[in-house]
């Protein structure tokens, strides 16, 4: 009898314990959540800085690797991506450029796997925009996986070329940089905008998502504190 | 019947708000297939047919997808929704000039066509209660069904573990609640898609086959996985991969069954498969009696081979897994983390709306940390695994049947096209075995720390719900 008494002191015990850790993980976890989204929300959307060409025509499929230059760009003042018009599946590893006078003055590269109509290349911003310069690109194209050259078809000076030759065409190239508000200044404005183009129009739409999200969160706290008993 | 324990309803909740929330965050038509799905329900609920492959969407779809410029938007990340409210007064006027119009034959349901009716015929019911609405209200309207059918998937997830890892209560919590917040789960659920009921149907049947391992195959349990094998059929083509492995099931349950139970077990066998060939079988005789191709439009969906066997089955093999020596290069090596892992992670909207490419590094670093824990677990307990090996095998053959059926789907337009359906959509029905590997990590972590691990878990995934939907907002509304 006595035994069972302190096996069950011990469990109660390590119960304690247990729910100890779990109520401090659980604040821990909430508190880096909730800081990871003011972090996030303080930060500026990317906005379009600029675009080489209205025109978005498709100027050739490629499947092996190819790399081209086109001249006469111009890099805005804090670019933090470069926009690539290239359409695939299962796109090929990407890198990016940017040279003045035959000197890099940006650069980036992005992996293998994106999907979809373009890819975003991330490159270091520059203080100042620099007119004239050369864009090259090279798409690691593989085992004959296609991939969708878009832009503007022009011939001569203004094409696209690179050692293999002139492509049909100038790539649609859009330079990305931050917005000068944050998500917090442009939440009023979002929540607008989530309200239009809906079965039940209005702002109404936002505030029930973060309504509900909150209820999950909290479902979701309790079950952790009480589920694991 | 084990009555169904609070946490497990509260899991399905989770699930079911969180489609809901999505429903709410994606903007009409841009999910995939969710414009061919409308009009499949559409043409099902006013002309009480079934719809064509060819062929133009009816006036009204087609003035909602202009309206809210659907095509510019899709798979274009710098476009976003409308933004004005001249924009919505006009798609208002435009809606409701013409919600009465006649399909006048625009039958057209485009990929969705060759798929079964089950679930479009379930959505005709809040098609109807929305009559009087507009096409957009209705749309509203069905995908809360779908969020419905995302709350049952986290169920039966739940109720999968509990019956996997019965010694394990506190874990189901991880597992349940970790599938409920899977945001591709919240995604698709939150529109109108087939796959929102595969996934529940799915993970009934998971439940199904362990409950029925676990306690013995009885007659209403063959019934039961007889019904749902239907149901799967009924509901969505790729269901058709998972079949096999189901059948398998079905006859090892029986074989062991039949031990006990003698010649009953394999009438209880017949019962079951001739209930889950039914619909095929109904299917096939109608066509026949019409003079149509025995397997009608869906002749085409499931006409997955083209050119040598063996080197389809390299390209499928190479779809998920690196490329062996011999076999002719498809893809680069890393298809895994490149084609589905990404996707799963984030790849939202029509495949265009994706995260920085560093959340996919640390969500790799995380994932090969839940996989650690996970592996510990089944190490430290594999003598209890090797009594399952025949529930395992089941498992195991549901899955490749999956895996093949997606991957010999995208060999059709290999190599125009290179991985056509290599989207991690396809892949959730194996959601409720997701549910499993989070349990046992968290039990990885061992008996002291097994529950704050399991409360971790529970919280990246919660983390991760969040911020794609952030990501979701950003795209379609920053």
């Amino acid at each position: 009898m006595r035994g069972s008494d302190s096996a069950t002191t011990v469990r109660a015990a390590l119960d304690r314990v247990t729910d100890a850790r779990l109520e401090i993980t659980l604040g821990i976890g909430l508190m880096v959540g909730a800081a990871a989204i003011a972090v996030t929300l303080s930060q500026s959307p990317v906005t379009l800085a600029l675009v080489n060409t209205a025109e978005h025509a498709p100027i050739g499929t490629t499947y092996q690797p190819t790399a081209a230059c086109q001249s006469d760009e111009t890099l805005p003042r804090g670019t933090s991506a470069i926009r690539l018009r290239v359409e695939a599946y299962f796109g090929p590893r990407v890198a990016v450029t940017v040279l003045a006078r035959g000197r890099a003055i940006a650069h980036g590269g992005r992996g293998a796997g994106w999907s979809g109509g373009a890819v975003t290349v991330p490159v270091s911003p520059l203080s100042a925009t620099r007119v004239g310069v050369d864009l090259c690109f090279k798409l690691f194209v593989r085992h004959g996986e296609p991939a969708a050259l878009m832009g503007e078809p022009v011939s001569g000076t203004l094409a696209a070329r690179g050692p293999e030759g002139v492509l049909p065409g100038r790539l649609r190239v859009e330079y990305l940089r931050p917005g000068t508000s944050s998500w917090w200044a442009l939440a009023p404005a979002v929540a607008r905008r989530m309200g239009l183009g809906r079965a039940w129009p209005g702002a109404w739409n936002a505030l029930l998502v973060l309504s509900l999200m909150g209820c999950v969160v909290l479902v979701c706290s309790r079950l952790l504190l009480r589920g694991f008993r | 019947m084990r009555r169904v324990p609070a946490i497990a309803w509260l899991c399905a909740l989770v699930a079911c708000v969180n489609a809901v929330c999505w429903s709410l965050i994606t903007p009409p038509f841009q999910v995939p297939d969710e414009p061919e799905d409308v009009a499949y329900v559409k043409v099902l609920a006013e002309a009480g047919r079934l719809p064509t492959r060819d062929g133009a969407f009816s006036v009204e779809e087609a003035t909602a997808l202009a309206d809210l410029h659907s095509q510019a938007v899709a798979e274009q990340p710098e476009n976003e929704t409308i933004s004005s409210r001249a924009q919505q007064d006009k798609l208002q006027h435009d809606l409701e000039s013409t919600e009465d119009l006649p399909l006048a034959g625009a039958d057209y349901a485009g990929v969705a066509a060759s798929q079964p009716p089950l679930y479009y015929s379930l959505q005709v019911i809040p098609y109807a209660l929305g009559e009087r609405g507009t096409l957009l209200e209705r749309v509203g309207l069905m995908r809360l069904l779908s969020a419905l059918m995302g709350g049952l998937a986290a169920l039966f997830a739940f109720l999968f573990v509990r019956e996997a890892l019965p010694r394990s209560p506190w874990a189901w919590t991880v597992g349940g609640l970790g599938v409920a917040l899977v945001p591709l789960l919240g995604f698709m659920s939150g529109a109108v898609n087939a796959d929102s009921m595969l996934y529940a149907v799915t993970a009934a049947l998971f439940y199904a086959l362990a409950r029925a391992f676990r306690r013995g195959l009885t007659r209403r349990r063959a019934l039961a996985l007889g019904a749902l094998t239907a149901v799967g059929l009924l509901t969505k083509l790729n269901f058709v991969g998972l079949a096999p492995g189901a059948l398998l099931g079905l006859i090892l349950l029986s074989v062991r069954a039949a031990r006990v139970q003698g010649r009953a077990a394999y009438v209880s066998l017949a019962l079951a498969l001739g209930m889950a060939a039914s619909p095929v079988a109904v299917y096939i005789v109608a066509h026949l009696v019409s003079g149509a191709p025995a397997l009608g439009i869906a002749a085409s969906a499931l006409d997955v081979t083209h050119g040598s066997v063996l080197r389809e089955l390299s390209y499928i093999w190479q779809l998920y897994l690196p490329r062996l020596p011999g076999m002719h290069a498809d893809f680069g090596v890393l298809t895994t983390q490149q084609i589905w892992f990404k996707g799963y992670v984030g790849l939202y909207g029509w495949l265009d709306t994706q995260f920085p490419a560093w959340v996919y590094q640390l969500a790799l670093i995380l994932t090969a940390l839940i996989l650690a824990l996970c592996a510990r677990s089944v190490l430290a307990n594999a003598a209890a695994l090797r009594p399952r090996v025949g529930e395992l095998m089941v498992y195991c053959v549901m899955c490749a049947g999956l895996l093949a059926l997606v991957g010999a789907d995208s060999y059709i337009g290999f190599p125009g096209t290179n991985t056509e359906y290599g989207q991690a959509r396809y892949l959730l029905p194996m959601l409720p075995l997701l549910g499993v590997v989070l349990a046992l990590a968290a039990r990885g972590a061992g008996r002291r720390w097994g529950p704050t691990a399991g409360a971790v878990i529970v919280m990246l995934f919660l983390a991760h719900d969040i911020f794609s939907q952030l990501q979701e907002v950003a795209r379609f509304y920053g």
